[in-house]
């Protein structure tokens, strides 16, 4: 039934294949329709899912730490304000840090507004995207996203993971009880899941430093934010053998 | 009107689906709808995996879940429609595909792990799947083969679902530009097709005839 066709193929018949229309049998069509045939291919789920949570989980977290940040700025100033209410220029103190804009901005007034950690990735991601009509919101400026990605989440998942791998070995189960962990469990969805999670973070983070002796950093200040400060960090303080 | 088709057959056939519409989806995931991130995944994935499979060879799937990290990071960002966030997806996937081959380039050796593609029975073994496998990674093999802008072209229309315009813009050219390098690289195509030895290991059979078919320009 083969009704070979010499490889003479119009334009039409180029854009029919194109679309998935075809009539009669082809071996062109079989090709393009096995290229097209969905199958499995979806091991990554739940990993992006994960990814996906955790984008939409970081706005919150971050809250929380910014709030504490307040607070502490808080209690600081207003020692600070005590301290000059009991000197004689009270007044012309306050009124000059109101002047300079310090008073306000360390009481906690304009920094919500001032620094919206919250938005603050999607703020950045804005910046591919910021011609709303735009339907391409060309991402090759957010891949040199030196400021977004270090500001990613996944630099303190991925140091959380570490530290849970690090603690694992000798009981997984208690190493999870560590308040610590409660965000990496919620990504991971679930305490079940987190040694597969993690096995799969550190195993895609693990080959992207193969790369760096040679010149990662120069050509990708992006790719590599598993050095950012804020992630080491945590871990230390928490997963720990010390504690 | 259907003249051109009359002559060969009358029957038209719908060799796959239509992409599914994501825009409800997308909004809901924009709104933080996990289900909804889920039913995007789904649909997009396979066939970006597949693009990758042809940019990046065994890598794709490392690139893929890169790509997804960016996609569930930015997708507050995104405007647009389904077949613009496909084109959208499609446009992070290549760039950090393209990140990977800069990067691999820097190292030794390992090239080419496109051409062992059709030889790797995929990784679930699992009897029913693994012919299709073979086929769809015979397919991509030969796809492969193409110059890169026809690779590009053929797959981001016919894996990716996107037209013309929509794969022009990921691939920052003019809709002419991809449709032309798409046509020629179905010609190369069934060329590649009839030598002996590419056929499809299921469906089309081995019944590939050998020197008969003239063939055109040489590309």
């Amino acid at each position: 039934m083969s009704t070979h066709r010499s490889p003479r193929i119009d334009r039409l018949t180029a854009e029919r294949l194109l679309r998935g229309e075809t009539a009669g049998p082809d071996q062109l069509a079989e090709l393009l329709a096995a290229a097209a045939a969905p199958r499995g291919e979806l091991s990554g789920e739940e990993a992006a899912v994960a990814a996906f949570r955790e984008a939409h989980l970081v706005p919150a977290l971050q809250q929380r730490k910014q709030s504490m940040i307040k607070t502490a700025l808080l209690k600081f100033v207003t020692l600070k304000v005590a301290a000059a209410a009991l000197s004689a220029t009270a007044v012309g103190g306050v009124a000059l840090a109101t002047g300079t804009g310090h008073l306000p901005e360390s009481l906690g007034g304009p920094v919500p507004s001032a620094r919206p950690t919250a938005t603050h990735d999607i703020g950045k991601a804005h910046v591919a995207g910021d011609d709303p009509t735009n339907v391409f919101p060309s991402p090759s400026p957010s891949l040199s996203r030196s400021p977004s990605a270090s500001r990613s989440p996944s630099p303190s998942l991925v140091g959380l993971c570490r530290a849970y791998q690090a603690g694992a070995g000798d009981n997984p189960g208690k190493a999870l009880e560590n308040p610590a962990f409660t965000h990496l469990i919620t990504v991971a969805g679930g305490r079940d899941k987190v040694a597969a999670y993690c096995a799969d973070r550190l195993k895609t983070r693990g080959k992207a430093p193969a790369s760096r002796p040679t010149g990662g950093p120069k050509d990708h200040p992006n790719g590599k934010p598993e050095d950012h400060p804020s992630g080491p960090p945590k871990p230390d303080k928490t997963g720990g053998p010390s504690h | 009107m259907v003249a051109e088709s009359a002559k060969e057959t009358t029957e038209v056939r719908r060799l796959w689906a239509d992409p599914v519409d994501l825009s409800a989806a997308v909004v809901a995931a924009q709104r933080g709808d996990e289900g909804a991130f889920r039913v995007i995944y789904r649909a997009v994935q396979p066939g970006l995996l597949r693009y990758l499979r042809v940019l990046v060879g065994e890598d794709a799937e490392d690139v893929a879940s890169e790509a997804w990290l960016q996609i569930a990071r930015d997708l507050g960002s995104f405007r647009g429609d389904s077949d613009g966030f496909r084109g959208w997806a499609a446009t992070i996937a290549r760039h950090r595909a393209l990140d990977h081959l800069r990067r691999e380039r820097r190292r030794p050796a390992h090239s080419l792990p496109i051409e062992q593609l059709a030889d790797r029975p995929s990784d679930d073994d699992t009897a029913g799947s693994a012919l299709d496998a073979l086929a769809s990674d015979a397919a991509l093999a030969l796809i492969a083969r193409l110059p890169r802008d026809q690779a590009e072209a053929v797959l981001l229309r016919v894996v990716m679902g996107l037209d013309a315009q929509a794969a022009g813009r990921v691939l920052g050219k003019r809709a002419g530009a991809v449709r032309t390098a798409a046509h020629r690289g179905l010609r190369k195509l069934a060329k590649l097709l009839e030598r002996p030895g590419t056929a499809l290991p299921d469906g089309s059979g081995p019944g590939v005839t050998g020197a008969d078919g003239k063939g055109d320009t040489t590309g």
